[in-house]
């Protein structure tokens, strides 16, 4: 009687359920508001709103519209465009930076002055201020000294010529640093409030609530629900307001996919926002409507391998695995999100990187190699165990390799499902044979991942430690000519891969549902869409255009051309 | 008020037909013998089921087929494919067996270790019973994860471990409801009489006070093992219980729950299977029940 | 009885001690700390982390600190949510909770105990044998499984309630009657099984045997004995329903304290996890003793040991 009466529940929902014949768009196309307002996810509660101590997604697409920094990164290209810093200089040596910036406020009224910027940027990496960012304050030079806690704060270079002049030197002429300079790290604190609070016996470490905070972005924060909502308006101080469409910002906190997408469809979210991802169980359903939409992404899933310990500690052997993964089938019917297949670490095409082109899968080479290594029989190597953390999407990539690797190399392969923090612990410790990873990149450059694999790295899970490949990198970073600093980290690359201590798996992309109204959301390898670039739509062409057939959905519209800035068309990720 | 309506009266002096008295009214519950047949079906299926799927189709329970996932029952897959393409039918089958044995290994030790504690500490009263009752609130509220995630740190995991750690909340619920039970029951007559009588404690407490509780007990039984199964999903979860390929029903619910708005079936399915367990053992369970306590008008 | 409550309540301080103590060496134990994550910290300020917390002095120090600081009140900050201490966390989730807890205890009192009335009064009938395949089919599905149902069929089919959210009076049916129907199913049960097991014993025979009306010996007797095991079973499904949901809260972002048993444990958020334990142990406590007190009610018999 049970199974009749689930069985059938089960087949009349699915059968009821909207399809993309009915109205082409996933749940209603109505907005719940009016034009001037923008109903978003943020999936979780931030840990800290202070730009300095950021360090989570959910923070961070709030200071992204609530700060601003020297520069902005073009919604579409990421490119760094002026911001509080009209223009600026660079030295010969490419190491000193010099801004200049345009009078402008805090949202208190108090002018914003160089002198905020050396507050902030010293503070990011003092010690006592115990930021898990602080490393990104390392590209000052004297950055890495003071996190250590070697040197006093004021010995980084970074210094205020006059209120409106900003000198920076950094360790190294890297090619990334203006656009690396758009990271929330590097927004300015309101050293005043911070000071004020401190007089009047307020724990400073508060100054982020919205009854204190003081912010020089577009929005500003007016209210905060714990763990329901938070609420922006636009900030009339902001030195660009006149350019700022939305009116209000309200940001829910849902964390559970499938009610995000609920939600989406009963139109209480205009569009789930960046840190809502959505289950690669639905993506296939959810391409066929016209809201939905996708775009590459700088990140790169691979496996760690623990190079230390018998078989692993055979290169062969970690090349014959990397080479009996078949990473097409494993995106086209695992992971599913058109992510971009690679052997490779570093992504193609990356601020002008050419990947190692590596075969993607080669399973007779594959055996041959294991056959090299000195396994004659595929029962002469004994089990190995891969680990990952608790996740649905974890879980799915590691059983599908699992089984590629009993098949094409007859290896018995144990999977170790671990809670989060239990995985970390044993991934510090080196505890594991192959693990899971994901590395988001936080500027375009490949030294980005490249860094990963140095002897000196933390995040270096491999044990895998290789003096020419490390040296080849310093001496990138001092190269000042970008075509041969490409082929210096292009070479360490190569080097690395021979090695094997990872195993890239693919480059990931992003998949999104956007209601038809809603515009000016670029897509970009970054996944940051600034809220100041949005508008709601009153033409409504979703209504008048027929709605495209099932199966491909059409075009994603293009942005007027009047939007700030210019707004390049949306190149959408095959 | 006569010693006969007491059922441990009767065991004492027939041990045996008692027993035989019992499945003699079993068989006569209709419902419960063709509960007790489910039952063996889906035992023996998932016992036999999978090896001979196998034989016959040459797929077992993580064999994949990714070119066809998540495709909708047919005939060569009557339950439809999973993300990976693995026949669903085999994963229900194996998972079933994992689940069956887990869910009612676990529910029979919970039952048996909460009966006897609960009955123990009522009989016992007083302080021991103060003692033994608070043990039980404090192993209540000790957070559940926690112990969890230790006991796999530093025991590792085994399948052994499971059982430890579905059993250590599993029998609480029954100790308290047995001990409500018995604080009733120890005032009634026929153990006040079998008392007088210099009746050892053991003997009130195993052969009048327990078998009185029978209802409840049971009842309780056939709640906890759909709690295990489910509970044991959660463990996997964890990182303990059964890894990853290889399925449990509780897990392959989990994971039909999350894609139920896409793929029906590997929640229908799945569900079914447990739904029909519940209800065969439920009905079994009742019939086990009514056949034992010769109160039952005949 | 007065004596008993008084001696109940001083238990209390041990049983209470165990339990934080307990809760405290497990949550320690534990591998993994509150700032580990995927990018490495430097070693400095994982040092500044650790020395705000107090987590840098050894253990025993930090329980003492930990027990004195809850003697007034003060459960410690929040690792996650740093602008926030776990009081105000604990202050903004637990009424949220606490509504729902009420609404799912009054529909699963009312459904659970009616349908175990009618399966057990009308025993082998086909009432009884709909109200326990319903009682059933609650227990075999999984609130994973039916809030999501309940919110495809009300909220995106028939647009009735809202699919999630906190507010007013219409987001709290839905999470409530998910969260109800479980513990619904088993009272049911439970309830009916109780019922059974009076009707058979010897003082609903004589009530019946004096003449007393059927009503009344069904209202007098076998519901006053038959519900000793729903009692027991209700001290701790309430203080579960009144700390919250992990499953429900989640499937309907009800902004209540139920998910921190989970997320807290995971984000090793030591003093939330703290916090929620003795606050679930708090009224497990309680409503046990509670629970132990209302037998004496229920069943004259049973004597205060």
């Amino acid at each position: 009687m049970g199974t009749v009466a689930i069985l059938g529940i089960g087949l009349a929902l699915s059968l009821a359920g909207c399809r993309p014949e009915e109205t082409g768009f996933f749940g209603t196309t109505e907005p719940r508001h009016g034009p001037g307002e923008l109903w978003m996810n943020n999936a979780g509660e931030p840990e800290w709103l202070d730009p300095n101590k950021c360090a989570d997604g959910n923070g961070g697409e709030i200071l992204w519209n609530t700060f601003a920094g020297l520069v902005q990164a073009h919604p579409a290209t990421l490119e760094p465009l002026p911001e509080i810093a009209t223009h600026w200089e660079v030295s010969a040596d490419g190491r000193t930076y010099t801004f200049h910036l345009r009078p402008s406020e805090w949202s208190d009224g108090t002018p914003l002055t160089a002198h905020d910027f050396v507050y902030s940027f010293r503070r990011l990496v003092d010690p006592a201020t115990a930021s898990k960012y602080a490393t990104n304050g390392h590209i000052f030079r004297g950055g890495a000294a003071i996190s250590r806690g070697e040197a006093a704060p004021e010995t980084l270079t970074v210094q205020a010529l006059d209120d409106l002049t900003l000198e920076v030197t950094l360790e190294n002429p890297i090619p990334y640093f203006l656009h690396f300079l758009t990271f929330y790290s590097f927004m300015p604190i309101p050293r005043h409030l911070l000071e004020d609070l401190a007089t009047r016996g307020i724990d400073p470490e508060l100054w982020t609530r919205p009854e204190h905070v003081v912010c020089n972005g577009p929005y500003r924060m007016t209210e905060w629900t714990f763990r329901q909502r938070m609420v922006f308006e636009k900030n009339p101080r902001y030195w660009d307001a006149t350019n700022v469409r939305l009116e209000r910002v309200r940001l829910a906190m849902v964390e559970s996919y499938t009610t995000a997408l609920n939600m989406y469809a009963a139109g209480e979210f205009d569009w789930p926002g960046s840190n809502t991802s959505l289950p690669a169980e639905f993506l296939d359903e959810l391409a066929r409507y016209g809201d939905f939409h996708r775009h590459p992404y700088l990140a790169v899933y691979f496996y760690w391998i623990n190079t230390q310990a018998p078989p692993l500690d055979d290169p062969l052997v970690r090349q014959a695995l990397s080479l009996a993964i078949d990473r097409e089938a494993l995106v086209a019917h695992v992971a599913r999100g058109g992510q971009i297949p690679s052997a490779a670490l570093v992504p193609d095409g990356l601020a002008g990187y050419e990947a190692i082109p590596l075969p993607l899968f080669d399973p007779d080479r594959a055996r041959q190699l294991l056959r090299e290594a000195g396994y004659e029989r595929p029962e002469d190597l004994p089990p190995v165990t891969l680990m990952y953390n608790t996740s649905e999407g974890h879980k799915q990539v590691a059983e599908a390799i699992q089984q590629m690797w009993k098949k094409e190399l007859g290896i018995r392969v144990e999977l170790e499902n671990q809670e989060w923090k239990v995985f970390l612990a044993n991934a510090e410790q080196m505890n594991f044979q192959i693990c899971r990873m994901g590395w988001t990149g936080d500027y375009a450059d490949p030294f980005t991942f490249l860094e990963l694999l140095t002897t000196e790295c933390g995040n270096n899970h491999s044990a895998w430690s290789n003096a020419e490949y490390d040296e080849l990198l310093a001496a990138a970073n001092r190269e000042s000519d970008p075509s041969r600093r490409l082929a210096r980290l292009r070479e360490a690359e190569a080097l690395m891969l021979e090695a094997q201590p990872l195993i890239p798996l693919y480059v990931y992309t992003r998949s999104q549902l956007i209601k038809p109204y809603v515009r000016g959301i670029e897509g970009n390898h970054q996944d940051r869409h600034p809220w100041k670039h949005i508008w709601i739509d009153e033409r409504r062409p979703d209504r008048d255009r027929q709605p495209a057939p099932a199966g491909r959905p059409p075009a994603p519209p293009r942005p007027p051309a009047a939007v700030h800035p210019s707004a390049a068309a949306k190149e959408k990720a095959a | 008020m006569t010693a006969t309506a007491s059922p441990s009266a009767a065991s004492l002096v027939t041990g045996t037909s008692l027993w035989q008295d019992a499945w003699r009214r079993l068989r006569k519950n209709r419902l419960a013998v063709a509960s007790g047949v489910v039952i063996l079906f889906l035992a023996g299926a998932s016992l036999v089921g999978p090896a001979l799927i196998a034989a016959t189709w040459g797929y077992d329970y993580e064999t994949q087929d990714l070119a066809y996932g998540a495709r909708p029952p047919s005939w060569s897959h009557p339950f439809g494919t999973d993300f990976y393409g693995r026949d669903l039918l085999t994963r229900v089958l194996y998972g079933g067996r994992v689940s069956l044995t887990v869910g009612l290994l676990a529910a029979t030790v919970a039952a048996t270790i909460g009966t006897v504690y609960g009955a123990v500490a009522s009989y016992a009263g007083g302080l021991v019973d103060s003692v033994m009752m608070r043990a039980v609130d404090i192993l209540y509220a000790l957070p559940y994860m926690f112990l969890v995630i230790i006991l796999v740190t530093i025991l590792g995991k085994s399948l052994l471990l499971v059982f430890l750690a579905l059993g250590a909340v599993g029998w609480l619920l029954t100790a308290r409801i047995v001990r409500g039970q018995v604080m009733s029951l120890k005032e009634q007559d026929f153990v006040t009489a079998a008392r007088s009588l210099g009746t050892p404690a053991s003997d009130i407490i195993f052969r009048h006070l327990i078998p009185n509780t029978l209802g409840p007990v049971i009842v309780t039984f056939t709640l906890t093992v759909p709690s295990m199964i489910l509970q044991e999903a959660f463990l996997s979860f964890l990182g303990l219980g059964v890894q990853a390929p290889r399925p449990s029903l509780g897990a392959l619910i989990n994971d039909g729950a999350n894609q139920m708005l896409v793929f029906w079936w590997t929640l229908a399915f799945p569900g079914g299977v447990m739904a029909l367990m519940l209800f065969a053992l439920n009905f079994l369970g009742d019939g086990v029940r009514d056949a034992l306590d010769p109160k039952m008008k005949r | 009885m007065k004596a008993y409550v008084i001696r109940r309540l001083l238990e209390l301080i041990p049983t209470a001690l165990i339990i934080i103590l307990g809760s405290f060496a497990l949550v320690r134990l534990a591998p993994g700390s509150p700032f580990s994550s995927e990018k490495e910290i430097p070693p400095e300020v994982r040092r500044q982390l650790d020395a705000k917390y107090g987590f840098d002095k050894p253990l025993p120090e930090q329980f003492v600190r930990y027990l004195g600081n809850l003697l007034v009140g003060d459960l410690g900050p929040s690792t996650k949510y740093p602008q926030r201490s776990v009081n105000e966390i604990i202050a903004d989730g637990f009424p949220v909770s606490l509504t729902l807890a009420g609404v799912a205890l009054v529909w699963s009192l009312l459904v659970g105990i009616t349908a175990g009335i009618i399966g057990a009064v009308r025993q082998n009938t086909v009432w009884d044998h709909a109200a326990m395949a319903a009682a059933l089919i609650g227990i075999s599905i999984p609130s994973f499984v039916l809030g999501p149902l309940l919110v495809l069929l009300f909220s995106l089919r028939l647009h009735l309630l809202p699919p999630a959210g906190w507010g007013d009076l219409r987001h709290v049916i839905l999470p409530g009657i998910t969260l109800g129907t479980i513990y619904a199913a088993s009272i049911a049960r439970l309830t009916r099984g109780g019922m059974l097991e009076v009707v058979r014993s010897d003082f609903i025979r004589t009530a019946r045997a004096k003449g007393l009306s059927e009503r009344l010996v069904i209202w007098r007797h076998m519901l006053k004995g038959g519900l000793l095991p729903v009692v027991s079973y209700l001290g701790p499904a309430i203080a579960s329903m009144l700390t919250g949901s992990v499953v429900v809260e989640k499937i309907f972002n009800v902004p209540g304290i139920g998910p921190y048993f989970v997320d807290a444990a995971f984000n090793r958020d030591y003093f939330l996890v703290m916090g929620i334990v003795v606050l679930y142990a708090f009224f497990l406590l309680l409503l046990n003793l509670v629970v132990d007190v209302i037998y004496g009610f229920l069943d004259p018999r049973i004597e205060y040991p």
